[in-house]
């Protein structure tokens, strides 16, 4: 079976092809959302051709970053289940339709590729009521379809498989209570007991939780509003400054990357980095509590190779106040990239044997109440 | 000397006459239902000594209540204060120790007040009204926020652009901190610690408004509530933390009314939104405690309300690094076992262990409620505000009596 990968982005389109578990290709098209899907995606068929990955069992996968209640596992694209994923859009307006869009135009330029999409939120999806809850009246939480998710679901699964394998090969036969710490640029944390996430740094929304590279993280909410007020922002610019012009990047005054802040060790960016690093302690101590203790710490995420900084200066303490109940040396690393991660969950999925798929209306996502990054 | 402290809510104003340095309480009361007419009338629970009395008056202003209450007191000349020390929420970024009130103070009182809109106000109003009314008389303000002037940058700081936070005062400022320090100081006294030793988490539950305190050597490093009391622990009516992009999305949902969604999670959420049925977590435990009352609403409120305490007891547990000691205060941290039962129970590696008898019995405060070999001791210790208002009122004042009389020898 060969995979492609489609991630697209923001501001640019990963792609990577796997003929079984071999990576043929991998790249990015920056800008490609200013063009429009279709130059992107003939570009990537381009290179599945040339690559060969084309000429065999072709699965593409998809990541999605929401999907609710509604995607509990992933699905193939067929016609009814676009229809459900497009339900969804008022959640993540641009995200979901842009990959609806995306979707669409690999049915176009590989018609024979089923389509796989992989949902970050997925893992989530049973988190407890005590956790998913806020403390607002349920009415209002309905209204909102309010409650906490977490959004790096697919590292945190992977993460947590590995550091399960391991627990299990020492002896263990009680479920390990795990602590996966996610370095992507909007990092995350959770606690899980077994296979079974119990909390999660995330909220009802990417912002919420630990601050990323332009992404804020936890605020006052409070201060959201005052934002939106007194700033004279109105509710769509706060949310555009929280998101895109905030976290690691607006305190150090200039674009940042995750990992250039975590393995700085002069300069202005290590008040940041400071900042970073009690943040992720003071998450890693609320997980610890919500697990009763921790067996066993996982590291995954883009930045993953930044994880020996963190584990140094975290673990120790976390070991000191005794929430860490393993040396604070003995810790994992999952070092796949999400790309592989998402090629692995299309190649063990049953691929439909009939794929009837007749693209939908245009999916005109509302740009101007982008609340749900 | 005698100190009069004022506690002063939107419509009520508590006081308390405590002789200093003895800490004695000679009366105290609250006035109720102050500012305009209620179903009920507005009248002032007195009470001197175990003699308690109700005053029926009117009292349309703070202004009014305060001068209800002196004319009480100067009934007995031994109850005639001679200075009045003021409890304030918020004391912005400038006042970042208690303060004797002069002119300039009123003038930044006065500026700072928008920080706090509900608390501040009524207070600044109050002591206006002491000033014209008893001009000789020295006046202290004690601020909430004081104790977490320690708080480092790492701690205080919200990941926004270092300008735009600059600008608006965008920055954690911390509640409750008089209770928090008076606790601290109590309990260091209790384990025989110098305070200036201290490490604690210190967990001020009240009936209305909670917060969780992290101290080490005897100074607060972070805080669970932020720029405004509204973030952190779920509350009676406070909804603690949440998204801030749920927060943005339901202005704009709001129209971009500001005050409607305020509202909302100020006095519409917590235990009341979640419960449904009341603010107080007390009604709902003792309303799930009962044979053959099964609610949902009522489980989730109480699971969700005794969660986020535990996970911010792991947080700060953990930056704290080795405690001394956990504390327990105000209303629901000093009467309701179960809940500091729930959120210590399986917090053994954190070094927690509570002797659960013990918990159960309660008796008078303070209290050690750990096993013998708890690494970290979990201790129930009753908050007074008062009298740690008193306190830091009667050290001012004479330090500066003190520095008149070196001035005038």
């Amino acid at each position: 079976v060969n995979t492609l990968v489609i991630i697209p982005g923001r501001r640019s389109l990963r792609y990577a092809g796997f003929k079984a578990n071999e990576e043929s290709c991998m790249g990015t098209i920056r800008g490609w959302s200013w063009q429009g899907p279709s130059a992107a995606l003939e570009e990537v068929a381009a290179i599945a051709r040339a690559t060969g990955l084309a000429d065999g069992d072709l699965r593409i996968a998809l990541r999605s970053i929401y999907g609710g209640a509604e995607f509990p596992s992933p699905v193939w694209l067929d016609q009814d289940n676009e229809k459900r994923l497009l339900d969804l859009t008022r959640h993540s307006p641009i995200h979901l339709s842009t990959l609806v869009d995306v979707a669409r135009e690999a049915r176009r330029v590989l018609p024979r590729a089923p389509v796989i999409v992989a949902f970050e939120t997925s893992f989530f999806i049973d988190l407890p009521v005590r956790e998913r809850t806020y403390a607002v009246s349920p009415a209002l939480a309905q209204k909102l379809e309010l409650r906490r998710w977490g959004f790096h679901g697919i590292f945190h699964s992977a993460a947590v498989a590995e550091a399960n394998r391991t627990w299990r090969r020492s002896g263990q036969e009680l479920p390990a209570r795990i602590l996966s710490i996610c370095l992507d640029p909007q990092p995350e944390i959770a606690a899980v007991l077994g296979q079974c996430p119990i909390t999660v740094t995330s909220g009802a929304t990417p912002l919420e939780g630990l601050p990323g590279e332009t992404n804020s993280g936890e605020i006052d909410p409070s201060l959201a509003l005052a934002l939106a007020g007194e700033a004279g922002l109105g509710p769509e610019g706060a949310n555009t400054l929280l998101t895109s012009e905030s976290g690691l990047s607006g305190l150090a005054g200039r674009r940042v990357r995750l990992d250039e802040v975590l393995a700085a060790t002069a300069g202005d960016l290590v008040r940041v980095r400071e900042f970073l690093l009690y943040r992720i302690l003071a998450a890693a101590g609320a997980a610890a509590a919500a697990l009763g203790g921790v067996d066993s710490v996982v590291f995954s995420g883009r930045y993953s190779a930044v994880a020996p900084v963190v584990a140094r200066e975290i673990l120790p303490r976390l070991y000191d106040c005794g929430a860490l109940l393993c040396p604070p040396t003995h810790w994992e690393m999952l070092t796949t990239p999400l790309e592989r991660l998402l090629a692995e969950i299309a190649m063990v999925q049953q691929a439909p044997e009939s794929y009837p798929w007749q693209p939908m209306p245009d999916t005109g996502g509302d740009f101007e109440t982008e609340f749900y990054p | 000397m005698r100190i009069i402290v004022f506690n002063c809510g939107s419509s009520s104003l508590k006081y308390r006459l405590i002789e200093m340095p003895g800490e004695r309480q000679l009366a105290g009361g609250e006035a109720e239902r102050v500012g305009p007419k209620t179903a009920e009338p507005a009248r002032i629970v007195h009470q001197v000594g175990d003699v308690k009395e109700i005053v029926q008056v009117e009292m349309p202003d703070h202004a009014s209540a305060f001068t209800q209450v002196m004319r009480l007191l100067e009934r007995d000349p031994s109850l005639v204060p001679d200075a009045i020390g003021h409890r304030m929420a918020h004391g912005g970024p400038n006042f970042t120790a208690h303060v004797v009130l002069d002119d300039a103070v009123m003038a930044e009182l006065e500026r700072i007040q928008v920080l706090a809109p509900i608390h501040n106000p009524p207070a600044v109003r109050l002591i206006a009204a002491c000033r014209q009314l008893y001009p000789r008389l020295p006046e202290t303000v004690v601020f909430d926020t004081v104790y977490h002037a320690t708080i480092p940058e790492v701690a205080r700081t919200y990941a926004l652009p270092g300008a735009l936070a600059a600008k608006h005062g965008f920055r954690k400022y911390g509640f409750h901190g008089t209770s928090h320090q008076y606790v601290a100081q109590e309990a260091a006294k209790l384990l025989d610690v110098p305070f200036a030793d201290l490490n604690a988490v210190s967990c001020h539950l009240g009936s209305g408004g909670a917060s969780l305190c992290a101290i080490v050597k005897g100074r607060s490093i972070d805080n669970t509530m932020g720029y405004s009391p509204l973030q952190g622990l779920v509350m009676s009516t406070r909804s603690g933390d949440l998204d801030p992009a749920a927060a943005l999305s339901l202005l704009a949902r709001e129209a971009g009314n500001e005050k409607s969604v305020e509202a909302m999670l100020n006095r519409q959420s917590g235990v009341l939104g979640l419960s449904g049925v009341s603010a107080d977590i007390r009604d709902v435990l003792s309303r799930l405690s009962k044979q053959g009352e099964v609610s949902e609403a009522l489980t989730v409120a109480a699971q969700v309300y005794l969660w986020r305490i535990r996970k911010y007891l792991g947080m700060y547990l953990t930056v704290v690094g080795r405690a001394h000691c956990v504390i327990f205060t105000d209303t629901i941290g000093e009467r309701v076992p179960y809940a500091r039962w729930a959120v210590t129970s399986g917090m053994e590696p954190f070094g927690l262990e509570m002797d659960c008898e013990k918990n159960d019995q309660g008796g008078s405060l303070p209290v050690d409620l750990s096993k013998p070999g708890s690494r970290v001791r979990i201790l129930a210790i009753a908050t007074n505000e008062e009298v740690a208002i008193a306190r830091f009122s009667y050290s001012l004042l004479s330090a500066t009596s003190a520095r008149r009389e070196r001035i005038a020898s």
